[in-house]
């Protein structure tokens, strides 16, 4: 795509002034937003590199990066040169910034650029003042021709190569920013203890090769893991993992020792499992293989950030080693494993599958014991946006229905589940007060502290359903009179439903039945009480961690019933309508009911997920119903792609994730995901995942980007 | 179909197998441990992005700054510990708050936080300080819900809205004498429930309401609105929300034959802010805000913030969000300990209790915890655009 | 089918043709007719004849002639921004097939180019000395600011995904309006910031004579910043001559835009690009171009748009597109969307509604986008292709 009229003269090729010259465009209102100034603050590597740097690196090497790719010289040289230049020019747009900081007064400038902070004595000007502002110039221009070179170096080294730096030095930043957040997440102890069960079941993989009978090989794998589990639990009883932590190493004491699991046998079970999966991937899908290693190589490092507690020098180091080596080692290796899948039965490759699929899932269900609430959280939000996605998916993807107002559906699930469970405690009549400056107010009283009459009958699990229903009849109920709309007729239309429940959800006169600006709080929490059974089996789903598993099982449910649907005569017809109204309905497609049925099904999916949000946030407020959370849902599906269950996935991870992820720049994430939106598009404009090519099938047009994606389960 | 009715059993069962696991987590200790030479780390939120009340954010999180700047360090028994700030955006909505809140929660080395800002972020996050441990200091969440549902985490060193309306309807009538007031919201928890107070103590002193609406955030054009609002001859608009649409209510007003008609905020619209929107048309406005009968430290504190941020606090919060700094880093040093390994250990259970029954001369007056997390025992001053600044009125009662 | 099958420039000869329609208004008339007739019917019900079932001797209706007349005044000056807007969607839409979601940024950079336009020329005095002049020249730079923003958005975000599927340059759109609001949100700061109050007197010595201290002084009217209390139909009422300024300048420009599509080259390049994209570029037009002047074209109308709104209601914000944009695109639809005279009787209708209905029917002001929303579901019910439609030969996926 980026080889159009690409002449050269002598080295230079015209691709890299246009990308240079774009990027020192965008470098210089960059710049003029004060990035440099409000990064300066914070560090990526403790007391060694901060953010304003890596900032400027970027600047500098991300053109050097683009101008580099597009150059289809084959000798290095050229490249590198290329490189140099578009790293030179882009350095340019930051010294514009420094000139036009030395001529215009301050006060103006800032009252413009209302962010803008002097940069002259920073970064960029390598830390040179007014005094030898020169020397900075000449330093900054000597910097990046030499940073252009070094990025058109790597892109010179084998693509693996290239990879294994640019990877190393990512997660380098990425967990350095994070390491507040995530340097909790996992001990040495059981970083050391799991990740040594894993190695040990990947070992006894490898050794056991030559054994045929494929259930043997799990139960030695089972075993070498379970074996390290002892050692733990020895090693632990002596009281090595809890005070000063792994080996004296130091960091927390071993959340797995420390209680997390209570008995010795489930314990060494755990471990056993974690050496089944070491053992498993070494005759899976490279996809599988791969996935799983990296992981393996997170949690090693995770548990050295431990005991680091920030991000050191050596910690950086380590990082950058680690993920270089894996992106250099674990490919081939997975090629291997992946040789080993190909040759298997299928009926061999179906039980591998199979055993994969519930060893995710058993990650997936005491992942939370390790995130910690906050990921876990961000992870409940994406998970509600994977429902709700789906949901849309039905709307959108299969029956081809624009609907801009997802938010509706949304709003009645949360509003009835809420309104059925919250008992009213604020309707005391009268609440009498201090008083505050004049004795008069002794006498006055307000009985005003919520807007909202609960009835609150019901329990969660009771409302749930009903959430659900209402929402679905809701839905088929605005659904009717809009039937005869196309498009984006249908789209405007819906869009303004989710406009009224803005409004309506704020509005006074719907007060006593809504709560207006108050909301409905609290909303009681879930209760699990199978008392009856067994004493202990009591469960209050009140915090992230344990709402976690509320979703998960409601994500994995909606995933299984629009799979099953997509499948179905209402999915066909649904695919057919979205292909055809008119020859579909001449095919005896009942148009209204079917359509009606699509409007049914996905606020069915919303009310879902609306209901569980308002048990999580333990309270509704209009604030969370607004255009966003429409255009969010079909933004992540249509990332995703457009029809695909794991591109709804992807999709959530990449629209309430990486918001997430992000918070780590402050004030430039919204700036920064509006872009990445853009840029993901324009790559990838049939999503990241798109649906399976026999959805497709029937089309004369296949996009020409939406090659075969490598069956990754 | 049978399959999958199967397939969803299993899931469930296997939901309620494993959540005990993470039922059973206790991830916070119930103290902070510092190693001499750490960083004591505050966590701050509030909404620093985002339209309208960013300003407010960042003027409070000046406050916080301006403390820290008096207070860079808290010593303990002799050892002195630098104090960081973590920053965090938390937007004015229930999410954010609970994604901020979780997020400080998940960071074992924060000892407190001074924020959320907004009412229905920090109602949204006090389960889950509650839950940890946690004290919160709010220099401006003002609903008076937040104080009543007992929560305990939650503490402010701003008056209820409660305090605040019923002054404001005592004002209403009895110093400025409108009998027949017309009253708008601007849809947020803030001014929907600020209104709902003066309200029911505006009727009960004899008032008639004209016309109660609300305005949208973000809109532009009131004029409509206020057409409505100058067809039943008001005495006052009351206005119960932020600068913005403040100021374009008291500007439009003109263009409908309101100007005459006073006009009169809260909190929401004092400082500089509404001034510099508005312009002249702002001339004679009235503001309530709770603030103590002016003091030297406050005009000191005054000149001081404009000397270091260059311009006029935007709003009336800054002050507030200086007393919950003081409050916090005073609650750290009293209960704060040194422990034998030379660690210093803050219990937050102790600390807990001690904000919540602490006392001390701030620069918004006396700060006095009441035991259910109100703080502030600010009297409520009452103001008048004149000239461009707000200037404090003289309470005189219309006795007749 | 609507996502995938338009993939591809050769997708659209499959595709119903469609264009910019200009000519089926007939019905359109009758349907706009019948709603005035309705409305002015329900209007004089409850101005006259229902207050004299409950209101006591003495008193003074809440909803009176004057209350009307002024929200209807009010009501065409902001519809008539709504309705410069609204062409830019329309016109893009009528072309492309696509929702330009960051339509209202491109509304918004023009204000906020305006601003720092005309604060220079009040810094340097200029604005004092040649006030007409200064407004547009600020109007110009406006205009070329939003132009250029227009022409990036299409270059980067929309260009290149000509011929994907239909709702992912809908979600660029997205990104790129993010991008922007967040792009001048850190260059300019959250504050909002204010135009000057502006004066620009006309007609001294004919209007606008008041007595002050004794001598009568003729200033004549200020059109852009007093008010005055007219009367109009025997009612007084507050009127600012800006709102007048406003929908005649509105009103200009879009017989502007429509002298510019209807007689000239590029206009009719314009339609047969709309009409079909290969066949005319087999004709000889550039396609690219004629897209790019699409757009600049909306954009410049935004822009003009935007400094109207900005003198209007001074206060400028990285967010003020957002609400305006949307109550644009909703009126582009409740006109017809692809339709030029639709838009902008879209506009205006959906400003006067917003305004007027609220009140008429009894309800709070808060309510306004309920009762907007809930007249275009109900127009879509009567009309599902907007009021003055769109020529489809055959059908709209």
């Amino acid at each position: 795509m980026m080889n159009q009229n690409n002449l050269r003269f002598g080295f230079l090729e015209t691709n890299t002034l246009r990308y240079s010259f774009y990027a020192a465009i965008a470098i210089f209102i960059l710049t003029l937003t004060g990035i440099f100034g409000t990064f300066a603050q914070r560090d990526v590597i403790q007391d060694t590199l901060s953010l304003d740097l890596v900032a400027l690196v970027l600047v500098i090497g991300v053109p050097a990066l683009v101008a580099g790719r597009s150059s289809q010289s084959d000798k290095p040289v050229i490249t590198i040169l290329n490189s140099a230049i578009a790293g030179l020019i882009a350095a340019t747009a930051v010294i514009l910034v420094v000139l036009l900081e030395t001529i215009v007064p301050q006060e103006e400038l800032m009252f413009v650029f209302n962010n803008y902070r002097p940069i002259i004595g920073g970064v960029a000007t390598l830390g040179a003042g007014q005094d030898n502002l020169i020397m900075g110039i000449l330093g900054l221009l000597a910097l990046s021709l030499i940073l252009g070179g070094i990025v058109g170096g790597i892109l010179s080294l084998p693509q693996r190569w290239m990879l294994a730096i640019l990877s190393g030095l990512g997660s380098m930043v990425i967990i350095g920013l994070m390491a507040g957040q995530i340097r909790n997440l996992v001990t040495p102890s059981d970083a050391l203890g799991v990740v040594g069960a894993f190695v040990a079941g990947y070992g006894a993989g490898y050794a056991t090769r030559t054994i045929a009978n494929p259930w043997l090989r799990r139960l030695l794998g089972f075993i070498a893991g379970g074996a390290v589990g002892i050692v733990f639990l020895v090693l632990g009883n002596t009281g090595a993992f809890a005070q000063n932590g792994a080996l004296l190493l130091g960091g927390d004491p071993s959340i797995i020792m420390g209680g997390a699991v209570n008995s010795s046998l489930t314990m060494i079970i755990g471990f056993g499992i974690v050496g089944l999966a070491g053992l498993i991937v070494t005759s899976a899908s490279s996809f599988v293989h791969n996935s799983a290693i990296f992981l393996a190589v997170v949690f090693a490092l995770l548990g050295m950030l431990n005991v680091q507690q920030r991000m050191t020098v050596i910690m950086a180091i380590v990082t950058f080693i680690a993920f270089a080596a894996a992106t250099i080692f674990i490919p081939p290796l997975g090629t291997q494993s992946n040789k080993q899948y190909r040759t298997l039965s299928p009926q061999q490759k179906r039980s591998i599958d199979v055993i994969t699929g519930v060893l995710a899932l058993v990650l997936a269900l005491v992942a939370p014991v390790f995130m910690g609430q906050y990921i876990t959280n961000v992870l409940d939000l994406v998970m509600l946006y994977i429902i709700m996605g789906i949901g849309l998916n039905v709307m959108v993807g299969y029956a081809g229905l624009l609907d801009l107002g997802y938010v509706a559906s949304f709003a009645i699930g949360a509003y009835t589940s809420a309104i059925l469970t919250t008992p009213s405690i604020f309707t005391t009549g009268c609440i009498p007060f201090e008083p505050i400056a004049d004795a008069r107010y002794a006498e006055m009283c307000t009985g005003i502290l919520t807007n909202w009459q609960g009835v609150g009958i019901l329990t969660f699990w009771q409302a749930w359903p009903i959430a659900i229903v209402v929402s679905a009849f809701t839905g088929m109920a605005l659904g009717v009179p809009v039937l005869r709309l196309r498009g984006d007729y249908l789209a405007i239309v819906t869009l303004g439903f989710g406009e009224m429940t803005r409004v309506l959800t704020r509005a006074q006169i719907t007060a006593p039945v809504l709560g207006a600006a108050q909301g409905i709080s609290p909303v009681p929490f879930p209760v699990i009480d199978l008392t009856s059974l067994n004493p202990d089996w009591y469960f209050e789903l009140s915090n992230a961690s344990t709402i976690y598993y509320l979703y998960i099982f409601s994500v994995l449910a909606a995933a299984l019933v629009v799979w099953r649907l997509s499948g179905s005569r209402l999915g066909r017809a649904w695919r057919a309508m979205k292909a055809d109204e008119d020859v579909a309905q001449a095919m005896g497609v009942p148009l209204v009911r079917t359509k009606l049925l699509a409007f049914g099904v996905s606020s069915a999916f919303a009310g879902l997920g609306g209901a569980i949000f308002a048990a999580q946030l333990r309270g509704i407020f209009p604030d969370s119903f607004t255009l966003l959370v429409s255009i969010n849902v079909l933004s992540l599906i249509i990332i995703g792609g457009l029809g695909s269950i794991p591109g709804v996935v992807v999709g959530a991870l990449m629209l309430v994730g990486l918001p997430e992820v992000l918070r780590e720049i402050q004030d430039y994430r919204l700036l920064v995901f509006g872009v990445l939106l853009v840029v993901v598009m324009l790559l990838k404009p049939d999503g990241l995942i798109p649906p399976p090519i026999r959805q497709l099938s029937k089309q004369q047009k296949v996009p020409q980007s939406a090659s075969p994606q490598p069956n990754t389960q | 179909m049978r399959k999958m009715i199967l397939l969803i059993c299993v899931l469930a069962l296997a939901t309620v197998g494993i959540a005990p696991l993470a039922a059973q987590d206790d991830m916070m200790g119930p103290s902070v441990m510092l190693a001499p030479g750490e960083d004591l780390v505050i966590g701050f939120g509030a909404a620093l992005t985002g339209e309208g009340l960013a300003p407010f954010g960042i003027d409070i999180r000046r406050g916080v700054e301006l403390a820290l700047e008096d207070r860079p360090t808290v010593t303990v028994d002799d050892v002195e510990f630098n104090v960081a700030l973590d920053v965090q955006d938390s937007m004015c909505s229930p999410e954010g708050g609970q994604t901020v809140a979780n997020r400080f929660v998940s960071d074992d080395s924060i000892v407190g936080v001074i924020g959320l800002m907004c009412s229905s972020a920090a109602e949204a996050a006090a389960p889950i300080f509650d839950e940890a441990g946690f004290s919160t200091i709010s220099a401006s969440a003002t609903a008076a819900s937040l104080t009543t549902s007992d929560f305990t985490s939650f503490n402010r060193t701003v008056p209820t809205d409660a305090a605040q309306g019923l002054a404001a309807a005592d004002i209403i009538v009895n110093v400025l004498g409108a009998t027949n007031v017309a009253f708008i919201d601007d849809g947020s928890a803030y001014g929907t429930g600020l209104v709902d107070v003066i309200i029911d103590a505006y009727e009960e002193l004899g008032g008639t309401v004209a016309i109660r609406d609300a305005v949208t955030v973000g809109d532009t054009d009131f004029r409509a609105l206020l057409e409505d609002i100058s067809a039943t001859d008001p005495d006052l608009i009351y206005f119960a929300g932020f600068n913005a649409e403040g100021a374009r209510l008291i500007e439009q007003r003109f263009d409908v034959g309101l100007e005459d008609v006073p006009f009169m905020g809260a909190d929401g619209i004092y400082g500089s802010e509404l001034v510099d929107l508005a312009g002249d048309f702002a001339e004679g406005v009235y503001a309530t805000r709770p603030i103590p009968a002016s003091s030297d430290e406050l005009d000191a504190f005054a000149e001081r913030y404009i000397e270091t941020f260059g311009e006029e606090p935007p709003s009336a919060f800054n002050t507030n969000s200086y007393d919950a700094t003081n409050l916090m880093l005073d609650a750290i040093e009293a209960v704060g300990y040194i422990d034998d390994q030379g660690d210093l250990v803050i219990e937050r259970e102790t600390l807990s209790e001690f904000i919540r029954s602490a006392s001390f001369d701030g620069l918004t007056g006396v700060i006095e915890c009441d035991g259910t997390g109100e703080c502030s025992s600010a009297d409520i001053g009452f103001y008048q655009i004149t000239d461009g600044a707000f200037v404090q009125q003289e309470l005189e009662m219309m006795e007749e | 089918m609507q996502e995938t099958t338009d993939s591809g420039p050769s997708g659209s000869k499959s595709r119903p043709k469609r264009a910019l329609s200009f000519l089926r208004v007939q019905n359109a008339y009758a349907f706009i007719g019948l709603v005035l007739i309705v409305i002015f019917a329900w209007v004089f019900f409850v101005i006259e004849i229902e207050p004299q079932f409950y209101l006591q001797e003495g008193e003074r209706a809440r909803y009176a002639w004057d209350t009307f007349i002024s929200q209807f005044i009010i009501g065409l000056a902001q519809g008539s921004i709504y309705a410069l807007i609204a062409l830019g969607y329309t016109l893009v839409y009528g072309i492309l097939f696509m929702i330009n979601f960051a339509h209202g940024e491109v509304f918004m950079a023009g204000a906020y180019i305006g601003f720092f336009a005309i604060n220079a020329a009040e810094q340097s005095g200029f604005l004092e000395s040649q006030t007409a002049l200064a407004i547009l020249l600020t109007m110009g730079v406006a205009v070329m600011g939003s132009v250029i923003v227009a022409i990036l958005l299409e270059r980067i975000a929309y260009r290149p995904l000509r011929g994907a599927p239909r709702l992912v340059p809908l979600i660029t759109a997205i990104g790129a309006s993010i991008t922007l609001q967040q792009l001048f949100l850190r260059l300019f700061g959250s504050s909002p910031r204010t135009y000057p109050r502006i004066s620009l007197f006309v007609g001294q010595g004919m209007w606008g004579c008041e007595p002050v201290d004794g001598t009568t002084v003729c200033e004549g009217i200020d059109l852009i910043s007093k008010s005055y209390d007219v009367l109009i139909f025997n009612q007084e009422v507050r009127i600012r001559p800006f709102f007048f300024v406003i929908l005649f300048v509105s009103l200009l420009l879009m017989s502007a835009l429509w002298f510019f599509i209807q007689r000239t080259k590029t206009g009719k390049a314009m339609r047969a690009v709309a009409e079909d994209k290969d066949t005319a570029s087999l004709m000889g037009i550039n396609v690219d171009r004629t897209i790019v002047i699409t757009f600049m074209l909306g954009a410049a109308l935004a822009g003009a748009g935007a400094v109207l709104f900005a003198l209007y209601n001074r206060q400028v914000t990285p967010f003020m597109g957002f609400i305006p944009g949307i109550k644009a695109f909703t009126a582009a639809v409740l006109g017809g969307i692809g339709n030029v005279p639709g838009a902008m009787f879209g506009g205006l209708f959906l400003g006067v509604a917003e305004s007027v209905f609220p009140s008429a029917l009894g309800l709070p002001n808060q309510l306004k986008d309920v009762v907007a929303f809930g007249l275009l579901i109900v127009f879509m019910i009567f009309r599902p292709t907007g009021i003055f439609g769109e020529v489809l030969s055959e059908k709209k996926a």
